[in-house]
């Protein structure tokens, strides 16, 4: 069920690859239970730049264009490039993640937020769960999912519905199911991560908080944003699916959104580790499209001014709401 | 010249559908690329995966929404073009 961390010495380099135990995570970081929950035994190891990587030719398989690539160097065995930052090795048959520098060695945080923002979504996606990058809020005895591109404002939203009383869940995968007609959404782990005029906004300048990486502002809220017992998988109750603050006036807006393009929303912000493999690719679009048809989703479009986050709140509490009474 | 009587389009193998509704996803799996079709798209998707011919498919539409033949075929053609470059559809 846990990971399993390996010490283990580069024969051929010299270097040595420093096991987790050696390397001092922020304080609370519970990395290796969250990713427990992939279900099966994983053997992690994290590492500086390792001078042989690029003497290993790898198949191209797909790039999202920003910045991160996939390699194929053996039948079960991928490679992600997230450039000028990590290289992961995953082989899936072994079950093994090797998480190496770029160049140099990564501070603390960036391991960190690679194996749990980036590879476990797509670890657990592989493992035939449906993964999409999107925050998760209970309220009203269910969840709700807030989608978007990113830097448009999910973290920031959900940390505000937080305040009104909501719970939030996690703000960067959700895990959805369809069990009995009925579609539920979990968390991959609690989480909150805000931009600093977002935390100070929020939270003021005292609340403690760490690096999520070291190429990005974010901060990490501690201590982790849920003390309070996880609630495994609970019915999602819509999906809000936050507009283009460009294209955003002074007011409030909600807009239904059908269900076809719901299902393609789902889709395109659905995790996979390796997107160019077909069978897997309309399976997600399978679940997508009949996950679409469970739950109400709008469009929300909104000022991005912190004074009317409250209002904002406010408008998805009702539209809740509304769609309970239906 | 292309005899519309005779099914001239395939839908490709590369095309992931699902269907919701009335409405329809295409998701091409080669280029991740997906598509939402509306009723009147589903029901043009649904014949050539019939491997109906155009001509009974427009026909088909022409006669459910009181429509001229002429004006669906004008319509179904741009939408077809449309398939085809996005090689959703390809030719028998």
């Amino acid at each position: 069920m846990w990971n399993r961390l390996l010490k283990a010495e580069r024969a051929a380099s010299g270097i040595p690859i420093a096991t987790v135990a050696e390397v001092d995570f922020s304080p609370g970081a519970t990395w290796r239970e969250h990713l427990g929950t992939l279900g099966d035994k994983w053997t992690v190891e994290l590492g500086p730049a390792d001078p042989d990587a690029g003497l290993t030719d790898g198949l191209p398989l797909w790039h999202d264009g920003m910045g991160l690539t996939l390699e194929r160097l053996g039948p079960s065995t991928l490679r992600l490039r997230f450039d000028q930052v990590a290289d992961a090795v995953v082989d899936t048959g072994k079950r093994t993640l090797s998480l190496c520098a770029a160049n140099g060695a990564l501070p603390q945080s960036t391991y960190e937020h690679l194996l749990l923002d980036q590879l476990l979504p797509r670890l657990r996606a592989h493992g035939g769960e449906f993964v999409i990058h999107a925050a998760v809020v209970q309220l009203a005895g269910g969840v709700i999912l807030i989608t978007g591109a990113s830097g448009r404002g999910k973290s920031t939203l959900a940390a505000a519905l937080d305040h009104r009383g909501s719970a939030l869940i996690g703000d960067d995968a959700a895990v959805l199911d369809i069990a009995d007609g009925e579609l539920r959404a979990a968390a991959t782990y609690s989480s909150l991560r805000l931009q600093p005029d977002s935390l100070a906004a929020l939270y003021g300048t005292d609340r403690p908080s760490s690096p999520t990486a070291h190429y990005t502002p974010k901060r990490r809220l501690l201590p982790r944003v849920s003390a309070r017992p996880d609630p495994g998988p609970l019915s999602c109750l819509g999906l809000f699916l936050l507009g283009d603050p460009a294209d955003q006036d002074d007011l409030i807006r909600l807009s239904p959104v059908e269900p076809t393009r719901l299902c393609m929303e789902l889709v395109r912000e659905s995790f996979a580790l390796d997107p160019s493999d077909t069978a897997k690719a309309a399976e997600r679009l399978d679940v997508a499209s009949r996950a679409a048809t469970l739950i109400p989703a709008y469009e929300l479009h909104y000022p991005r001014d912190y004074a009317r986050l409250g209002a904002v709140c406010d408008t998805i509490i009702a539209a809740v709401a509304v769609g309970a009474d239906a | 010249m292309i005899d519309d009587q005779v099914p001239f389009w395939k839908v490709s193998t590369s095309a992931a559908v699902s269907r919701i509704g009335e409405e329809t996803v295409l998701l091409h799996l080669g280029t991740g690329t997906y598509f939402g079709l509306d009723p009147v798209g589903s029901r043009v998707w649904r014949g050539l995966e019939d491997a109906r011919s155009v001509a009974e498919i427009c026909a088909d539409i022409a006669a459910e929404f009181g429509e001229p033949v002429d004006r669906v075929s004008d319509d179904v053609d741009v939408f077809l073009r449309t398939l085809s470059e996005y090689c959703l559809i390809e030719r028998r």
